[in-house]
């Protein structure tokens, strides 16, 4: 069994200051300088993928692991982690421009390349990336590619070569279903899933291993045209002018807290 | 254009998804000519007096075995023509379902919808981007437009007048598309949903382990407040999801939040913006919360809340 996670690195934008976060010109905001994280979703994806690989043996299941992402050579970092947590092979489509509020684009680069590859049996990714947030990318790489597409995954156990023991929420409650291959699982909220950490020897052994870069014009896409297109970013200003309260120590604060503020609202409750 | 609604009349919350949708339709599309509201069913819940929880004033029933998005999908763009709006819940079904129809007939969709308006003759939707720091205005470019609505927004008690049943329709009969492997499926146990709590005390990272979680629960429950989390605690399974609040979990607007070793992210601070009263407590001062808040307490979580359940104790 083959899968392909997806992934994208994300800016940690809980570090931009707020007033950058005014500096808004032609419809972008700079987020170059700030460090890189795993987009969470995804973060989530890659470690369940690496959860069902670790099964997978007792199951007498071959699965290999590829990983896939779009973006500049930032991404490559995070490539070799995933190479030294012995991933198969890990892969960078260099896209022309910025396509971070571009899903369409994005779905048919990823549909392109599994194509291309004509090896997948399934695809992981999260559910949504933390700056465009669309929330749409496997419902449509799923849609493009003629395959089933479950949302809201939060675990997954192999079965064998050709199924998936997956659990997925739904309707105030989750669902465990055997899943055919092929389909496009997308993570939602699930517990325990923040990455492994490589052990340094794997570092060293593994994560030098040639990142594969594939430029955007080698896939051959057509031309998308998005059904949406931003127009205006702008800032919600949502500070509240705040009272703070001070004392000697914990408890004279708690009791002010009570007096002065909470115990008017309390009996109103 | 028309616009449409689909609601899940088979689920929990199908009366505050139908009092939210309502809210939406009344602050963003007026002028605009009311087409059906869909009511998803597969179970025998809320089949009472449905009619009288339609949006618009026809209304028709789509019918199927159990909640399956696809061959709801493939009902819905029975009904769908190019020039419409649909709007779905602002769970994660209701965005879903706006994805996977907009994806089959080539039209706009988008989630977390605030808002939508027309402007020269285009139609327009704002949505949060950048992990709810910034706001966007998308350009919608072909219809359909589905559009899931943001979660959380105000809702209206509101009802329509007499309402038209139109013939239903049915996908419970139809081949399905791909094969279906065994299932099952398992309830959550229902409590009274946090997003509808008065009095909530929600608990960040900053308490460190699961034990710490529990302790500040079990205050909450002294002092009489509901209880939630922040993402990185349910992520780190000290409590379960249901409890986590912000864009991902539930979106809270109590009478009073206290807020306890959270650092108050964006996507955080959107499940309880609408809070009347925010209370934050935090050994860091420049906590994004403390900006955020009403009432700010720059101490240990530990002393400040047991301090406040004693003192409600004797007090009250």
């Amino acid at each position: 069994m083959r899968i392909l996670g997806c992934f994208k690195v994300v800016p940690d934008l809980e570090q931009v200051m707020e007033q950058d976060w005014k500096k808004i010109e032609n419809n972008k905001i700079d987020v170059s300088f700030i460090k890189t994280i795993w987009n969470c979703f995804d973060e989530s994806a890659l470690e369940m993928m690496l959860k069902l690989s670790d099964l997978s043996e007792g199951f007498n299941v071959l699965t290999k692991l590829d990983a896939l992402t779009i973006g500049d050579e930032v991404c490559n970092q995070y490539l070799k982690t995933l190479y030294a947590l012995k991933f198969d092979e890990a892969v960078r489509i260099e896209p022309l421009y910025d396509v971070s509020f571009m899903p369409l684009k994005v779905a048919e680069l990823i549909t392109a390349y599994v194509q291309k590859k004509a090896s997948y049996q399934a695809i992981v990714m999260g559910n949504q990336n933390a700056v465009a947030a669309n929330g749409k990318t496997p419902i449509l790489v799923a849609h493009k590619l003629g395959w089933r597409c479950i949302t809201q995954v939060i675990d997954m156990e192999p079965i064998d070569e050709t199924h998936i023991k997956v659990r997925y929420e739904q309707q105030n409650g989750s669902v465990t279903e055997m899943v055919e291959l092929p389909c496009v699982f997308s993570i939602g909220n699930a517990p325990n899933s923040y990455l492994r950490v490589p052990t340094l020897k794997d570092r060293m052994k593994l994560g030098k291993r040639p990142i594969i870069t594939v430029k955007e014009e080698e896939l051959e896409i057509r031309n998308i045209e998005e059904t949406e297109e931003l127009v205006e970013l702008y800032y919600v200003n949502n500070q509240r002018d705040a009272v703070e309260i001070k004392g000697n120590g914990p408890e004279e604060k708690a009791r002010i807290l009570f007096d002065d503020f909470l115990k008017e609202r309390l009996e109103k409750l | 254009m028309r616009y449409h609604i689909v609601l899940n009349a088979s689920e929990e919350d199908f009366i505050r998804h139908r009092e939210e949708m309502q809210g939406f339709v009344e602050q963003n599309l007026q002028g605009i000519e009311e087409g059906e509201t869909v009511f998803i069913q597969y179970n025998d819940k809320n089949q009472e007096n449905l009619k009288e929880q339609s949006v618009t004033s026809s209304a028709r029933i789509l019918q199927t075995d159990y909640y399956e998005p696809q061959a709801i999908e493939r009902g819905l763009n029975q009904i769908l023509k190019e020039d419409d709006i649909c709007l779905f819940s602002g769970n994660c079904e209701g965005a879903e379902l706006a994805v996977r129809c907009g994806a089959r007939q080539g039209g706009s969709s988008m989630q977390n919808v605030l808002g939508v308006f027309r402007e020269n003759h285009q139609l327009y939707g704002t949505r949060m981007v950048y992990s709810n720091h910034l706001a966007g205005k998308f350009l919608l470019k072909h219809g359909p437009f589905c559009l899931s609505i943001a979660k959380g927004g105000l809702q209206s008690h509101k009802k329509s007048g007499s309402v038209k049943m139109l013939p239903p329709v049915n996908v419970a009969s139809q081949k399905f598309l791909y094969p279906r492997g065994e299932r099952e499926f398992q309830q959550r146990e229902q409590k009274n949903g946090i997003d509808q709590s008065r009095f909530l005390v929600i608990g960040g990272r900053g308490l460190g382990n699961k034990d710490a979680v529990r302790n500040l629960e079990d205050c909450a429950w002294k002092i009489g407040a509901d209880f939630g989390v922040s993402r990185p605690v349910a992520m780190n399974a000290w409590a379960p999801m249901e409890q986590m609040v912000g864009v991902s979990g539930n979106m809270c607007h109590p009478d009073l939040c206290i807020t306890a070793g959270v650092s108050g992210a964006a996507a955080f601070y959107a499940g309880i913006e609408k809070s009347k009263c925010i209370v934050a407590v935090n050994i860091d001062e420049h906590a994004a919360i403390m900006k955020r808040a009403d009432i700010i307490v720059v101490d240990d979580y530990k002393a400040i809340m047991n301090e406040l359940a004693q003192l409600m104790k004797t007090r009250k």
